[in-house]
């Protein structure tokens, strides 16, 4: 499985870095974690220390809309273009597809975060940061992204139309990051915690990006990686015996 | 304009059957999962849902048996199955390693590990204590934010701290039982034997909420070693000689220092000097302070010898003397009480008011006297700070300090006036006039010692004698430091403060500012928001280039 896993992630790494939608992505992102960067070292300036979670604090809003842009293409467009079957009589396993796939949009999210470090550069060079909290933080972003994306990745293999499957995921994403924020709307205390246990904000806003690294947390970005490819694992398996 | 008749056929229908009735049931299940129980609505989804799937089965037999007993189902079971199974795996995981509480600390101020000092704390923990936190669901992230720290304590006292959190919109009797005032109030208590918060113990958490972050390990392990220290201390408040009353709740009142020590556990009560001395009683043994708090009148021979007794055996005097003009005011300067201090502890008050010609040192008037300087030396001015924390006094008493006191004896200032002030020695013409000028020969030349302590090395019986009485009163204990000079004066008086002394992990671990120059700041954004995306632009356009040039 191995082996058929790594065929499909040099393919959609190489897709990736072959379509112009993947940097325009990075482009956009940069260009808002540019401006919030500076935005927030300016306010900074003689007032407060720098903060380094900054970043990934705001990507953890960001992948609510970018994941799915990631992942719209993977299965919609196979299922679409008809080559979803083909792949299936390929000598590779269905897990291996899946995989594959969610990794390689692991691996080009890996990539922007790799970008994002250079603004933890800059504070090392003209400041003291706390680079503890630093790596929590990008930890914590890192897992919380290929929560997303696996997300991304399921919407878009039940569906054969890319902008069905990234509204779908966009919206199911949105409400995940609001159980972070579900005390405000929800006035019963117990739904609310509920909701927030559930959500991708609440385990990540109270820990990682305060430079708090929590087993529970892990399991959860982790656990919902394992499920979300798992369904879509079995949607992808359906197509033998639909 | 024709019009197409909508044709429903038996089959739709049992379809339409299904699909409502499949939904219902699914409703129906999640809800009593979720409840626990029947409930009207519950059993009306059920039944709507058995009714749907029957009408299926009903009108469309063939589509139902193949449903169930065909390939899809047998596939789609095993799925549906697995995934649950799977979801079911991941979800006790996550709940044992949530019970297990493994958490790494990663910053570099060790901000959510406890100090040292915290922990040698708690391992004085040994009964039951209990942190009550209110909190709605407005403020559901600052609970989970605080019940990082409070976990902590329960992990290191090995359960004998725990917590609990109430909705108080939800439970008002609870509210109003622990005077909840606001959203995140955080209480600590001992328990009843049956396990409910012992209110009569209670202590609010003082954890300060604001564009700062909160420092929950200083604010809850002081509220603990508070906890730890309540009832072991007495201070009492004298109330012969016409001294201010702690009951009195007015703006000249002293009910909020009173009701202020209460709440941080220290009991305090009442003593007549006067009637103790007349009946030839001495100070209780309990007193761990006694505050003369601006008697009118000064106290007699006997009456100091009482007090004296008492203070060189190991007690401890708090002092408040404003200037006070009648005849045998409160520790004139030839008074019995004022040579026992100047004799015993090389401290006394001068018939001399503090006026302050310094306009940075002053308030409204020249009378009122703003700290200038502050010595840090003992506890009691270690907080205070002439900018940030001044001190107010108004119409203050200056004082002086024999800079060679007696032997075993430790004395120092804790608050100067400015270089500029003077002691106004024409009390008469302060009093009837309301004029003062400095006359030399005759005034003392400044700076002005407004607050002073005292320390018998060998009993470790302690005197902090001060200026004025009005900076505690209710009116004033509240502006810049005056309510800092009380809490560290009776702190340090008792030796409260050494109990529950710790050092809390700084929240910032001293991390610097930013400081940078604006053309530094020009060039990480050319960076930043010009180079970098722009790059990843222009990679992505000549990728799109190739793309079309080998298209075509």
């Amino acid at each position: 499985m191995l082996r058929g896993t790594g065929t499909i992630f040099w393919r959609e790494v190489g897709q990736y870095f072959a379509s112009p939608v993947a940097y325009l992505i990075a482009f956009a992102l940069l260009l808002l974690t540019g401006l919030l960067f500076n935005s927030d070292l300016t306010f900074s300036l003689t007032q407060k220390p720098a903060d380094p979670a900054l970043i990934p604090s705001f990507l953890a809003l960001a992948m609510v809309f970018f994941a799915p842009l990631l992942t719209m293409r993977m299965l919609a467009e196979e299922s679409r273009e008809g080559t979803l079957e083909l792949l299936l009589t390929a000598p590779v396993s269905d897990t291996a597809v899946v995989i594959g796939k969610f990794l390689s949009a692991w691996f080009y999210y890996t990539i922007l975060l790799l970008l994002t470090f250079t603004y933890q550069f800059i504070l090392l060079a003209i400041t003291q940061p706390d680079l503890g909290l630093a790596v929590s933080a990008y930890i914590g972003i890192w897992l919380y992204g290929g929560a997303t994306l696996a997300v991304g990745l399921l919407f878009s293999s039940l569906t054969e139309n890319q902008i069905v499957a990234a509204f779908l995921s966009m919206s199911v994403l949105l409400l995940l990051w609001l159980g972070d924020i579900a005390g405000e709307i929800v006035a019963n205390l117990d739904l609310a915690r509920v909701l927030r246990q559930l959500s991708l904000g609440g385990h990540f806003s109270t820990s990682f990006a305060v430079g708090l690294l929590r087993a529970e947390d892990v399991a959860y970005y982790a656990g919902i990686m394992v499920v979300m490819l798992f369904i879509t694992t079995r949607i992808v398996e359906s197509h033998r015996w639909r | 304009m024709s019009r197409e008749a909508v044709i429903i056929r038996r089959n739709q229908l049992g379809q339409w059957a299904g699909f409502i009735g499949g939904g219902a049931a699914l409703l129906g299940i999640i809800g009593l999962l979720w409840q626990g129980g029947l409930t009207p609505i519950i059993i009306g989804l059920l039944v709507a849902g058995a009714a749907g799937l029957g009408l299926w089965a009903l009108l469309s037999p063939q589509e139902f048996v193949g449903f169930v007993t065909g390939r899809q189902a047998r596939y789609g079971t095993v799925a549906v199955f697995g995934t649950l199974l799977l979801i079911g795996i991941v979800a006790l995981t996550y709940i044992v390693l949530q019970r297990a509480v493994l958490t790494l600390d990663m910053t570099e101020g060790q901000r959510f590990t406890l100090s040292s000092e915290s922990l040698g704390i708690l391992r004085q923990v040994t009964q039951p204590i209990r942190i009550t936190g209110f909190y709605s669901p407005r403020a559901l992230q600052l609970r989970e934010v605080d019940d990082q720290f409070f976990r902590l304590y329960e992990v290191a006292t090995d359960g004998r701290i725990t917590r609990e959190y109430i909705d108080p919109d939800v439970n008002a009797a609870q509210r109003n039982a622990f005077g909840v005032t606001e959203d995140g109030s955080v209480f600590i208590s001992y328990l009843n034997p049956d396990g409910t918060p012992n209110l009569n113990t209670l202590m609010r958490v003082p954890i300060e909420r604001g564009p700062e972050p909160s420092n929950q390990e200083r604010d809850l392990t002081g509220a603990i070693a508070r906890l730890l220290a309540a009832g072991t201390l007495t201070v009492y408040f004298d109330t012969s000689n016409g001294a201010l009353s702690p009951f009195d709740t007015s703006q000249q009142g002293l009910s909020a220092i009173n009701d202020g020590m209460r709440a941080n556990g220290v009991i305090t009560s009442v003593l007549n000097v006067a009637d103790l001395a007349q009946s030839g009683s001495s100070i209780p043994a309990n007193a761990a302070a006694i505050i003369l708090a601006r008697p009118t009148q000064d106290y007699t021979e006997a009456e100091v010898q009482l007090l004296g007794s008492y203070v060189k055996g190991g007690g401890a005097l708090l002092i408040l003397a404003d200037p006070l003009f009648n005849e045998d005011a409160f520790l004139r300067q030839d008074g019995a009480l004022n040579r026992f201090l100047w004799d015993t502890f090389g401290i006394r008050a001068r018939d001399a008011v503090a006026v302050e010609n310094d306009p940075g040192a002053s308030a409204q008037s020249p009378l009122d006297i703003i700290s200038a300087a502050v010595f840090t030396d003992t506890d009691i001015g270690a907080r205070l700070n002439s900018d940030e924390t001044p001190t107010l006094f108004t119409v203050a008493r200056a004082l002086e300090v024999n800079d060679s006191p007696p032997p075993d004896v430790a004395n120092g200032r804790v608050i100067l006036t400015s270089q500029n002030s003077y002691g106004e020695t024409n009390f008469r013409a302060l009093a009837e006039t309301n004029t003062y000028q400095f006359d030399a020969g005759q005034d003392i030349p400044g700076p002005l010692t407004t607050v002073a302590w005292a320390n018998i090395q060998q009993t470790n019986g302690r005197v902090v004698l001060i200026g004025d009485s009005d900076f505690v009163t209710n009116g004033m204990v509240g502006t810049g430091g005056n309510g800092i000079l009380f809490t560290d004066s009776i702190a340090w008086l008792t030796r409260f403060g050494e109990r529950i002394n710790f050092k809390p992990q700084a929240f910032t671990t001293g991390l610097p500012m930013v400081f940078v120059s604006t053309q530094t700041l020009d060039l990480i954004a050319f960076i930043t928001v010009i180079l970098m995306p722009g790059l990843v632009l222009l990679t992505g356009l000549a990728v799109w280039l190739r793309r079309q040039r080998l298209q075509a």
